[in-house]
């Protein structure tokens, strides 16, 4: 049977070629590294972040009720608002929730109350037991509190705490500035009188019956409800990564620059050794064998750059505990959460990135080859002599 | 192979506004299997340019190059570029590719042609000693002297065992015994029925008496003088 061979003389001596000039191919490697870190950073990272709201929203009630007032948001009664909801068809559950915002040691911080049970929280907080009258579990963004210390919180009433935990560091992106109490102290800390809640989490049999349910949601309650659905809230984010969206392309430009300079360089840089070219084809070799060479020359640069500037991407955004993120794109003061977004797609993302660089590299490097291939030798190694 | 044949071979170049000028005005000549065919003329009459054509490097003006009858200057570039692995060719000029060695040099016509790297190697090394330059093998051409490269490219040229081997001046840079042993490379070339042409000024190459046939250019016009 014949051995094939994967490894031809052709490709050693598109190896060697490199070797020629080494500190060209080093910095051309280089270059299209970062090109290729640079930009999958950036789309990566809106990428990711998409996903992870999408999976953050995926926990989200299909909808949230708020009372509203006169003066705005008001507190909703929870057993009458409770009894209304669930005679609505489709409802299948309806839960009230005590949350609201109070003065942390560092600022404002996210206060939630809890009930028996932890659906106050989206799954994979993981916390061992909720907490007791006086006691808080705090996140990681609400002050460099320890176990044991005390937490001063303001807000309708100035209430202390003893931390008793703290959420872990990969729930960041959800419990980075939460601080959990029992219901009884989160109530008068919101202002939040006995028997009324914020809001009302609801889940519906089937969620693209939404637009059917909010018309009797809306009749069922005897006051003025506000209802936001899972779908206004996903568009919410939409709306807020697609105008992030427009920072990532804008960050896109000096790599897009950079690769055209790039591809520049190469054309020139290859047309200006078409006396090799020539030489070649004087010496037998067909434009196949030209064009194959200028393949593997280029792949034997690109594929380890784009590998190792799609890992860099990967780590930068993906490396769980990510700070400079959240410091970044969402403007936080004090130490920002340590995100560990999602990296569904990611793979996909970078395979495009890698191939959107790759791929105008090797056309810059097949242009000359193929022009070459054409034209008789001899007008080709002319401009040698 | 048993022939290379120039039918009708006119050629021109253009002269940047100035018209045409013709280098080759109907040349009709053949080169026979283990003969060497020996083209001389003054410098400008187009011997060179010839050569060229011959090699499939260039294209005529109008008439053909056949070998045993086909028409390859008129064949479309696959089947050129093809057509070209089995001639070598010796440059005027050197011609070698900075960077490399002697040897990788040698071993360039080699490496598309489905052989193993040793081979090539071997093939190539066996070319060098050929030409008594075994021990250039490993120096990088930038540092040999014009006759040492040019020993490199007439070992380029041999190194694939060509058809036809056409060689522009192969004796230029060569002292009398390098000469001498170039144009013994040729006559073992043509005796193992290669077909060989040669180009060339030196008149050592003509005092030697190894050509079997001679042809002169004159107002691009080919003579056979023997």
């Amino acid at each position: 049977m014949r051995r094939i061979r994967l490894i031809r003389p052709i490709h050693v001596w598109a190896m060697r070629d490199l070797l020629r000039r080494p500190g060209e191919a080093l910095l051309l490697g280089l270059v299209l590294t970062l090109i290729v870190a640079f930009s999958g950073t950036a789309l990566l990272l809106t990428q990711s972040l998409s996903s992870t709201a999408r999976r953050m929203i995926g926990h989200a009630p299909s909808l949230v009720i708020r009372k509203v007032g006169i003066a705005g948001w008001e507190p909703v009664p929870e057993n009458p608002a409770l009894i209304s909801a669930r005679a609505v068809p489709g409802v299948t559950s309806a839960s009230p929730r005590i949350w609201g915002f109070a003065g942390g040691p560092d600022g404002a911080v996210t206060v939630v109350g809890a009930g028996e049970g932890l659906e106050c929280l989206p799954p994979g907080v993981g916390i061992g037991r909720l907490p007791q009258e006086g006691e808080a579990i705090i996140g990681e963004g609400v002050g460099q509190l320890k176990e044991g210390d005390t937490l001063r919180l303001t807000g309708s009433v100035s209430l202390e705490f003893k931390v008793f935990g703290r959420f872990p560091e990969d729930t960041g992106i959800v419990a980075h500035d939460v601080v959990l109490l029992h219901k009884k102290d989160a109530m008068p800390l919101l202002g939040l009188p006995e028997g009324f809640a914020s809001d009302l989490a609801v889940h519906v049999f089937n969620e693209e019956e939404q637009s059917a349910i909010l018309p009797d949601l809306l009749e069922a309650f005897p006051w003025p409800v506000r209802i936001t659905t899972r779908r206004e809230t996903a568009g919410y984010y939409a709306a807020s990564f697609s105008k992030r969206g427009g920072i990532v392309v804008t960050a896109l430009i000096p790599s897009i620059m950079a690769l055209a300079l790039l591809m520049t360089y190469l054309i020139r840089e290859r047309t200006g050794q078409k006396h090799e070219v020539g030489l070649l084809k004087c010496l037998g070799w067909t434009t196949s064998d030209i064009v194959k060479t200028e393949v593997s020359r280029s792949v034997i640069v690109a594929l380890p750059a784009a590998a190792f500037g799609s890992l860099i991407s990967y780590v930068i955004v993906l490396r769980p505990g990510t700070r400079w993120l959240g410091a970044l794109f969402f403007g936080w003061d004090g130490l920002p959460p340590a995100l560990r977004l999602d990296a569904t797609g990611a793979v996909l993302v970078l395979i495009e990135i890698a191939c959107l660089v790759v791929v105008p590299f090797l056309a810059s490097a097949l242009w000359p080859a193929l022009q070459s291939g054409a034209a008789d030798p001899q007008d080709l190694i002319e401009e040698m002599e | 192979m048993k022939e290379l044949c120039c039918k009708e071979i006119c050629f021109s170049r253009s002269q940047f506004g100035r018209g045409e000028k013709a280098i080759l005005d109907q040349v009709n000549c053949s080169f026979p299997a283990g003969r060497i065919s020996l083209i001389t003329g003054i410098t400008g009459a187009g011997k060179s340019t010839l050569l060229h054509i011959v090699a499939g490097l260039i294209r005529p003006t109008s008439g053909e190059v056949r070998a045993d009858g086909s028409p390859v200057s008129r064949w479309v570039t696959a089947h050129k570029d093809l057509w070209r692995r089995r001639t070598g060719i010796v440059f005027q000029q050197p011609h070698l590719i900075r960077g490399l060695t002697a040897l990788e040099n040698v071993m360039l016509p080699l490496i598309p042609r489905g052989l193993s790297l040793p081979e090539i190697k071997k093939r190539g090394m066996e070319s060098l000693e050929k030409l008594g330059a075994g021990h250039l093998a490993g120096e990088e051409v930038k540092r040999l002297s014009g006759g040492e490269r040019q020993k490199i490219a007439i070992a380029r040229a041999l190194a694939a065992a060509p058809e036809a081997l056409l060689a522009d001046e192969p004796t230029a840079h060569q002292d009398d015994e390098s000469a001498g042993r170039v144009l013994d490379i040729m006559k073992k070339e043509s005796e193992g029925g290669c077909i060989v042409v040669i180009v060339a000024h030196d008149h050592r190459i003509l005092k030697s008496g190894i050509a079997d046939r001679h042809f002169t250019i004159e107002c691009g016009r080919v003579c056979r003088v023997r």
